[in-house]
């Protein structure tokens, strides 16, 4: 038996290698490491532009009767801060580190389609930038990022914003189409041979039900978005209720996508998770059967959830009772995966890198964002607190204190691997306790505000309700909090960046493929891959003795 | 309220069931030697298709309650079939190589054809018995209106509910055959059982959304409750048929995956050739 | 898998089918589930649509039996029979085409009301997707005309794949907006 194995891809099918490195080889690049950067960039400077959105909407609620920028103007800032957000920050930053890793992960020195890989980056970008255009052609889309009929409608919105929404969401639909379905192929067809599709490290696992996940999702979404875009642009009635349409429709088609969406930004955060904190507990994932498991229970049962999204729309009894009880049913999937972590935490050597501070600040927020989840499935919760600070809350510490900070312990993990740099420990634990400390300032006294009744998306209140103005200023500085993290964060990127390369390619012990190249990997990943015969290959490659149990 | 008299007047069980019931059990218990958990399997098949055909449940339905004919559309289609596969012991005749039936032999080959029967056995079934409560009823059901001399009362309740547990054990043997290396793959039987669940979701959806379009009467309590023993109004009945087969019906496929998966992952293929040999001498 | 072209092309039908269906329940929720009539079903005319779905059919038969004869290194017979599946798809976007401009001379439009909107759009996009899978066995004709054979044989695979579901999307839509209607 050969410790290696020859890779069986023709030297063709790489791009060429050349010293190079101008922007016209990143421009026209099909290479999945120069792809998942720029998506990683993208992620960047959209997150820039979406919490400089939300420190003006924080401005201007962080005292009653105030009147800091316009009503019409608040409305487009929190449109699109809400789709920034979603679609053009969590979305890229986690497909781009499932495009980066995905191939190494598994051995692989390509994804299956790179143009394919291209185009859906491009695609991504293109809509994005498209939707930020509609600031300079009228004003942008206004009416929320779930867009509800009819006020979206040409009769009420009468501005091209929310055109360039629709259009720009059904561009980086189609590219995160293609992402998925490339993601499911390369995972099905270029994995090493050693590699069985039950060897998979748990991140590579998560995106590919992730993949599948986005296949169903976005064409619903799609088909909702192009059906309103025939409303806006050629009269067409499909959501007008004055002219026989439905505006109930519109809402089915859309959480019946943004439910499993909640789930495609959940995942693979997941799938984060689990490869951080087992490196930094120096433990195996405790049941990686059952994380692996309950991940595709989540994705099926994400698209029998929806209808609790629309608790307030007037559905009978019947219908709300039985989508809280499998709204209930999916918390069940995601306790067990949060117990399997917090298994693999139990008797480790436990190292506090920033990585790792951020993997256990996911599993606290996003456990608070999972309960206040729970308490929505119950339906007198719902009507009561529906459509008040208390969702607001809710979503944040889902996306922020969940996908965002697993996107955080991702990104200081795999930065060596990325770049062949360390980012800084001290600054890293700066901008991890202002961030987390402001996070939880700013979103906690929320669910109070929620309960209080204040709604969201309101411009102003009045400053005599006193306990609103205090709350809500509260709320405000830790939003500062948050914004003076990511300066620090943004610091420790450029003065990291200028530093020389001195990262070796395994620097945490990790067991996973992607650290058997060097750091940062050649442009061609593999010149050989390790044989593998468990899910830990290089923990068998460095402890021969003590090998995991085979599994091919 | 719920009548409860109804449930326990002795005449409304089938006596004839009953005995037939425990003969086949006896039956069973005496000529097969199976594990505990088989047994068990058996028996609660038996009693659910007991349930289904004999009891006073089952003649609910002449009260023209929809949900109640989709809830023996789903234990018989989709809840039963499993069971009573996974009691049956692999060596039967049926499954051996004696017997030359193809589709049993290499149920494999066969996945597409069976999950398109069932998928047309199931929507197919549903609308004809929709039609017949509604022929029987002279209600509106499922968007269905039906006279009383319709062709479809010709066709009887029961040959529905057969065929409809035939389709659902064929359905269910590519992944459940108790021969196990008859199986379709695990993932493949996953997603075998996911793409029949959109098809579950889908009828679940339309039976669901029918709700509203009878507006008036549907909403009347005493519409109904005069007369069943179960009292639901015309609509709260057609959403509970509709959810009945939307939600548990795909959580039953889940949690079908999520079995398959959890064994498929400790799988180890030179153990399981290397068990595979030992059996074989 | 190992044929890595016709698995993507799998899947990506695995997504257009939850487009479709989208599209889908559009029609039938508006027909089914309001208390509208249907205005545009009975400007349809089922017997002409169900002529032109022959020929979409028979342009998916002359698909297989043309990848028979690929299979065959029959080149000859390749040839011809692509051909004539591109020439019977595009006389079933003919007759799209005609009687879109039947409906629009009867002041059938888009913009009606909800009736003609789903069913415009709904067909719409069916006959776009043909479109697309004209062009892409236009393609694979041309190549195969030169000397790229070894391309059209991995690339066949999926356009294949992709013209059948076409195919069968039409019986559906074909199903829901004009025979419903009828029964």
């Amino acid at each position: 038996m050969s410790l290696f194995i020859n890779i069986q891809e023709g030297e063709d099918q790489l791009p060429e290698v050349t010293s190079d490195k101008g922007r016209l080889l990143w421009i026209s690049s099909v290479d999945h490491k120069q792809l998942g950067i720029m998506y990683l960039w993208l992620a960047l400077f959209f997150f820039i532009i979406g919490g400089l959105e939300a420190m003006l909407i924080r401005a201007q609620l962080a005292v009653g009767d105030n009147d800091l920028i316009s009503p019409e103007f608040y409305n487009q800032l929190f449109t699109m801060h809400g789709t920034t957000m979603i679609f053009l920050v969590l979305m890229p930053a986690l497909i781009g580190l499932a495009t980066y890793l995905i191939p190494l992960m598994i051995g692989a020195n390509e994804m299956a389609f790179p143009r394919l890989n291209a185009f859906s980056f491009w695609m991504t970008c293109l809509g994005g930038f498209l939707m930020y255009f509609s600031f300079f052609a009228g004003g942008a889309p206004d009416a929320g990022w779930f867009n509800y009929a009819p006020l979206s409608e040409s009769n009420y919105s009468s501005t091209q914003g929310v055109d360039y929404y629709l259009v720009g969401l059904i561009l980086t639909g189609m590219g995160s189409i293609g992402a998925g379905l490339n993601f499911v192929t390369t995972i099905l067809t270029l994995r090493s041979p050693d590699i069985k599709l039950n060897m998979l490290p748990l991140f590579a696992w998560m995106i590919f039900i992730n993949g599948f996940l986005i296949l169903a999702a976005f064409p619903l979404l799609n088909a909702g978005l192009f059906m309103m875009l025939i409303d806006r642009q050629f009269d067409a009635h499909f959501f007008i209720p004055s002219s026989g349409g439905s505006a109930i429709l519109w809402q089915h088609f859309f959480w019946s996508f943004g439910h499993p969406e909640v789930y495609i930004l959940a995942l693979p955060a997941f799938g984060i998770i689990s490869e951080v904190i087992p490196v930094f507990s120096r433990n195996k994932i405790f049941g990686y059967k059952f994380v692996a498991a309950s991940t595709v229970a989540i994705a099926l049962l994400a698209f029998g959830v929806w209808v609790h999204h629309m608790f307030a729309v007037g559905m009978t009894n019947t219908v709300n009772g039985f989508f809280a009880a499998s709204s209930m049913l999916i918390g069940i999937p995601t306790g067990v995966k949060v117990i399997n972590w917090i298994g693999t935490l139990y008797k480790g050597s436990i190292r506090m890198t920033v990585s790792m501070m951020f993997a256990v600040a996911f599993l606290i927020d996003f456990t608070i964002g999972g309960l206040s989840g729970a308490s929505f499935a119950i339906v007198p919760i719902d009507w009561q607190l529906t459509d008040t600070y208390y969702v607001v809350a809710h979503i944040h510490y889902v996306f922020l204190g969940g996908t965002a900070f697993g996107i955080f312990a991702g990104i200081y993990y795999w930065f060596p691997k990325i770049s062949g740099r360390f980012l800084s420990e001290k600054l890293g634990k700066w901008h991890l306790w202002l961030f987390v400390i402001g996070f939880n300032f700013t979103f906690l006294v929320q669910h109070v505000l929620g309960i209080l009744g204040m709604p969201r998306r309101i411009y102003t209140y009045p400053s005599r309700f006193g306990s609103w103005e205090i709350f809500n200023m509260i709320s405000t500085l830790g939003a500062v909090m948050m914004f003076v993290a990511i300066a620090v964060f943004l610091w420790n990127l450029f003065i990291t960046l200028k530093k020389p390369r001195t990262a070796p390619k395994n620097p945490w012990e990790a067991w996973t493929l992607e650290w058997a190249t060097n750091s940062p990997p050649d442009l061609k990943n593999f010149e050989e891959v390790p044989r593998v015969h468990s899910r830990r290959p290089l923990w068998d490659l460095a402890n021969p003795d003590n090998p995991d149990k085979r599994l091919n | 309220m719920i009548n409860t008299d109804f449930f326990i007047t002795p005449d409304n069980w089938s006596f004839a069931g009953i005995i037939l019931s425990v003969l086949v059990i006896a039956a069973y218990l005496l000529f097969l030697k199976t594990k505990t958990s088989q047994k068990a399997y058996f028996i609660v098949t038996v009693t659910l298709l007991y349930v289904s055909f004999g009891s006073p449940i089952a003649l609910l339905r002449d009260y023209g309650l929809h949900s109640l004919t989709m809830l023996q559309h789903i234990v018989l289609l989709m809840i039963a079939p499993i069971l009573f596969l996974k009691s049956i012991p692999s060596n039967t005749i049926l499954f051996s190589e004696k017997f030359k039936l193809n589709i049993l032999q290499q149920p494999k080959n066969y996945y597409l054809m069976f999950w398109w029967l069932s998928a047309v056995m199931m929507w197919g079934g549903h609308f004809l018995s929709a039609g017949i409560l509604s022929a029987e009823t002279g209600t509106a059901i499922c968007g269905i209106t039906a006279t009383k001399d319709s062709w479809i009362t010709a066709i009887p309740e029961s040959l529905i509910l057969s065929l409809l547990f035939i389709a659902g054990i064929l359905f269910a043997l590519p992944v459940f055959n108790p021969v196990k290396s008859k199986r379709i793959a695990p993932l493949k039987s996953v997603i075998y059982l996911f793409t029949a669940c959109v098809s579950c979701s889908l009828l679940g959806l339309y039976v669901a959304f029918s709700a509203s379009t009878d507006t008036l009467n549907s909403s009347l309590t005493a519409f109904t409750t005069l007369r069943s023993p179960v009292p639901l109004t015309l609509r709260a009945d057609q959403e509970l048929a509709g959810m009945l087969m939307w939600v548990p019906g795909c959580i039953l496929y889940v949690l079908a995956s999520v079995s398959i998966l959890l064994s498929w992952y400790e799988e180890n293929p030179v153990e399981k050739s290397e068990t595979a040999i030992h059996t074989a001498k | 898998m190992k044929d890595k072209g016709k698995l993507l092309m799998l899947l990506m039908i695995g997504s257009e089918t939850f487009f479709f269906i989208a599209l889908i329940i559009g029609y039938v929720y508006y027909r089914n589930f309001t208390e509208a009539t249907d205005t545009v079903a009975q400007h349809l005319d089922a017997v002409r649509a169900g002529i032109f779905t022959l020929f979409l059919i028979a342009s998916s038969g002359t698909l297989m039996i043309s990848k028979r004869a690929l299979n065959k290194e029959n080149f000859k017979g390749f040839n011809i029979f692509l051909l004539l599946s591109i020439v019977l798809g595009i006389v079933f976007i003919t007759g799209q085409v005609t009687e879109y401009i039947g409906l629009y001379q009867e002041q059938i439009t888009l913009s009606k009301d909800v009736f003609g909107s789903s069913f415009f759009t709904l067909t719409g996009f069916h006959g776009f997707h043909v479109i697309l899978g004209i062009l892409a066995l236009l393609i694979l004709l041309i190549m195969s005309l030169g000397k790229l054979r070894r391309v059209s044989i991995a690339g066949f695979g999926g356009v294949e794949v992709y013209w059948h579901f076409v195919d069968v999307v039409w019986l559906f839509v074909f199903y829901f907006v004009y025979i419903t209607p009828l029964l």
